[in-house]
This record gives C-alpha cells, sequence and structure tokens, in this order.
C-alpha cells in the first residue's frame, strides 16, 4: 500500500515542477486560413503568387502575433503581422554565401569581434518598411522606397572557451542592434 | 492535431501486434520501464545528470505462467556531462543496479552530437559501458543510437504541445567468449510541459541473441520524465 506520505512527497514534487514552470512564456502553433486578419491575407494574396501558406500565431509576454510561412522562389520567407493584420516585418532564409561580399565581410568582422570562433546556423535578411514598400521587396526583391535591411543571424559562437548558441540582429553597417543568448531546449531526452 | 496523434498510437499497436504474433515462437517478454530525469546546469560547460529507472515485468513466455507481475530491477545513474568542442557532448557516469540481492556497477562514456533541423533535431550517441558483478565476468558493451524528435505543431517544439521521438540502437557486447548484438526501436510520444520539463511514453522494442538458435524479444512500455534544473541566472532569450 502506498502511505500517506509517499502520496504527499509525489505531490509537492509535482507542486514544485509546476512553480518552476512559471517563465518565459513563448508558443508558436497552426491556425486556419479562416482565422486570420484579411488585411494579412489580401498581403499575402499581392505578394506572392501561391496557396502553399502556413499560418502560425505566436503568444509570448509581449503578445500575439500572426505569422504566414512559405518557400517562394527557393527562399523561405516568414512575414509577420499583427492581430490586426497590419504587417510588422519580412524575414527570408538565404545562404550566407549569397550575400554580397562586402556584406559577408561586415557580418563576419562584426562576429569575429563578438566571438573567438563562430558558426553561423543560419541567416534571415530582415526588411522592415511600410507595406506598400515590403509588398515590393517580397515581389521584385528591391524597391526605390526607402526601407530598412537587417540580419537575423542564428549563430554557434564561442566565448569564455565554450560554445553557445546566440541570436544576433544586425544592420547593414554590422551595428549590433540585438545580441541574445538562445537557450537551447534541453536534449537530455535525446542524449541519455 | 488530434487524428495524427490517433493514428500514430494506432500504427504503432498494429506494429507491435504484428512483432508479436511473428515472434510467438520465440523468447518473448514485456512489461513497464518508467523513468525520471534530473538534470542540473552547473556551467556553461558542465551539467549533471541523476537517472533513476525501473523495470517491471507483466508477461514471459519462458514461464509456466506467462502473465506475472514481477518487479525485476531499479537502475540509479549519475553522469557528469561536458561540452567538446561546437557540437559535441561528452558523458561520463556510473550506473548502480539493483537487481533482487545482488548489486551491480556500470562505468559509462557517452559522446553525442545533436544536430539542429528546420524542422526538430536529430541526436547521435556513441557510447560503451563495462558492467561489474560479483559472480559473472565483466561485460563490456558499444552502442550506437540515432534519435529524431519532431515537433507535431509548428517549425519547433513549444510548452504544451506534443512531440514524436523516434529512436534506434545498436549494442553489442561482449563477455567472456560470448558476444551478441540488440536491437531498440524506440518510437515514442513526447509532450512538453514547460520549458524544463517533458514527458515521453511509447514502446521500448528489444531483440537480441542473434548468435543464438532462438532470438530474444523484449517490449518495455516506457514512461520517462524528464526535469532541467538551470541554476544560472542570465538575461537570455528563449527558442
Amino acid at each position: 500500500m502506498i502511505s500517506k506520505n509517499t502520496i504527499l512527497y509525489i505531490y509537492s514534487i509535482l507542486c514544485t515542477t509546476f512553480c518552476f514552470s512559471q517563465n518565459k512564456f513563448e508558443r508558436e502553433y497552426r491556425i486556419d486560413e479562416q482565422k486570420v486578419p484579411e488585411l494579412a491575407i489580401s498581403f499575402i494574396d499581392s505578394s506572392l503568387s501561391q496557396k502553399n501558406i502556413k499560418w502560425y500565431a505566436e503568444e509570448s509576454q509581449d503578445g500575439k502575433t500572426i505569422e504566414a510561412k512559405t518557400k517562394y522562389n527557393g527562399n523561405r520567407y516568414s512575414i509577420e503581422f499583427d492581430v490586426k493584420g497590419n504587417i510588422l516585418d519580412v524575414e527570408k532564409t538565404i545562404p550566407f554565401k549569397s550575400l554580397p561580399t562586402n556584406t559577408q565581410k561586415v557580418i563576419k568582422t562584426t562576429l569575429d569581434s563578438i566571438f573567438t570562433k563562430h558558426i553561423i546556423l543560419k541567416i534571415q535578411t530582415q526588411w522592415l518598411a511600410n507595406r506598400n514598400t515590403l509588398l515590393e521587396l517580397v515581389k521584385h526583391q528591391s524597391s526605390k522606397n526607402n526601407y530598412q535591411t537587417n540580419y537575423e543571424i542564428i549563430v554557434k559562437g564561442k566565448k569564455e572557451s565554450v560554445y553557445l548558441v546566440y541570436e544576433a540582429l544586425l544592420d547593414q553597417k554590422g551595428k549590433v542592434i540585438k545580441l541574445l543568448e538562445v537557450i537551447q531546449r534541453s536534449s537530455d531526452n535525446i542524449q541519455f | 492535431m488530434c487524428n495524427r496523434y490517433i493514428r500514430f498510437i494506432c500504427i504503432g499497436i498494429m506494429y507491435f501486434y504484428l512483432i508479436h504474433t511473428a515472434t510467438s515462437q520465440t523468447e518473448f517478454s514485456s512489461g513497464l520501464l518508467p523513468e525520471i530525469t534530473f538534470s542540473t546546469k552547473i556551467s556553461d560547460r558542465f551539467k549533471l545528470i541523476h537517472a533513476v529507472e525501473s523495470r517491471q515485468i507483466i508477461t514471459d513466455n519462458t514461464k509456466e505462467n506467462s502473465f506475472n507481475y514481477d518487479y525485476i530491477l531499479t537502475d540509479f545513474t549519475t553522469l557528469l556531462s561536458t561540452k567538446v568542442g561546437a557540437s559535441g557532448v561528452l558523458n561520463l557516469g556510473y550506473l548502480f543496479r539493483v537487481e533482487e540481492d545482488q548489486i551491480i556497477h556500470r562505468s559509462i562514456q557517452q559522446y553525442n552530437i545533436v544536430q539542429l533541423l528546420r524542422r526538430g533535431r536529430i541526436g547521435h550517441r556513441v557510447a560503451t559501458d563495462q558492467t561489474f558483478t560479483n559472480n559473472e565476468a565483466p561485460e563490456f558493451r558499444l552502442r550506437y543510437r540515432i534519435t529524431l524528435e519532431k515537433p507535431l505543431t509548428g517549425d519547433e517544439i513549444d510548452p504544451k504541445e506534443f512531440y514524436i521521438k523516434l529512436g534506434n540502437e545498436y549494442l553489442t557486447s561482449f563477455q567472456q567468449d560470448e558476444t551478441d548484438l540488440e536491437i531498440r526501436i524506440l518510437p515514442f510520444l513526447g509532450y512538453e510541459i514547460n520549458k524544463k520539463s517533458k514527458i515521453e511514453i511509447g514502446p521500448d522494442y528489444r531483440i537480441s541473441g542473434f548468435s543464438e538458435s532462438g532470438s530474444s524479444h523484449k517490449l518495455w512500455l516506457s514512461i520517462g520524465w524528464f526535469y532541467a534544473f538551470d541554476t544560472r541566472n542570465k538575461e537570455q532569450h528563449t527558442k
């Protein structure tokens, strides 16, 4: 028979677990197109000539956003909207070597100044502009209007003799806008 | 999502029913394999892992009364884990097994590589271990396991989401003049409770005895709970 003390012990462990769980909340999940604001759908319909769009909602302490993900002309796009459907930014995953040589150099110099060694895992071009300019950028990859290009880089970097994964946001001149360590999901379940 | 989940379970049940039918002439046993794993990050480089795993048998066709619940053993494992290079992890540890009135000691060495995919990740583990008991010759094992983990929703596994974990392991063992091969198939369904805690359930199917006249099949229902403590206190971004 399980004693009362054993039950209390198990219960206290479970309570401790759920108390510890109150940390930063970030969740991405698929949503149906019917739940996507009309403004967001019209942006996608006007910019990308294809049907294979996956819609996601992302919830965090900062609020909720809607994201459209698709592969278009060989590149993976991630287009982010607020809950009303107003566009926030467009991100395009690209191979590092496809960037202009000068941009590659600028990024490399910045990363070299932060890390003793680094490996780029993923790089995305981030475009920030008004709706019409972003439409033009997605359609034609360029625009005569004003827009800002940043680079969001997931990098495995070595600092103080340890490699950790970081998310770096750099502007076109290589200035660091944001640098955060990415806490990896625990891999205990695939290691032990 | 729910339909995918039900389909996954149905395929699993059918798969193991077929295996059980096909192997009814050989040694077959099944049971429960509950496991709790705690890990504590002590620095950016080092981590301590503690695991407790128990085995309870429910069916065994080599016994007269094949349906009979029996507790078999409990393993207590402690590993010290350290990062090696950009992607490698080296684990060194010790397992203490309590089996009936016997105590079994095992030293463990593991090398892991975890590769991040666009959706999910793959883990490779190469391991060796040495088992010592009072009344048997030492046993030496060499093993390789590949594990694929994929979210069932979205591109990443977020809290309160299900995922699948498919594992395949090959173990060769050497004891005195005997060698054997064991193959393990591990299709698990996981649930991420939060960023630190996850549970996994699924069959742990093991085939061994290839060098003998009849092979041995073991089917465990594995139920695992993983909890990761992180004692560091930094401003970080969760992904």
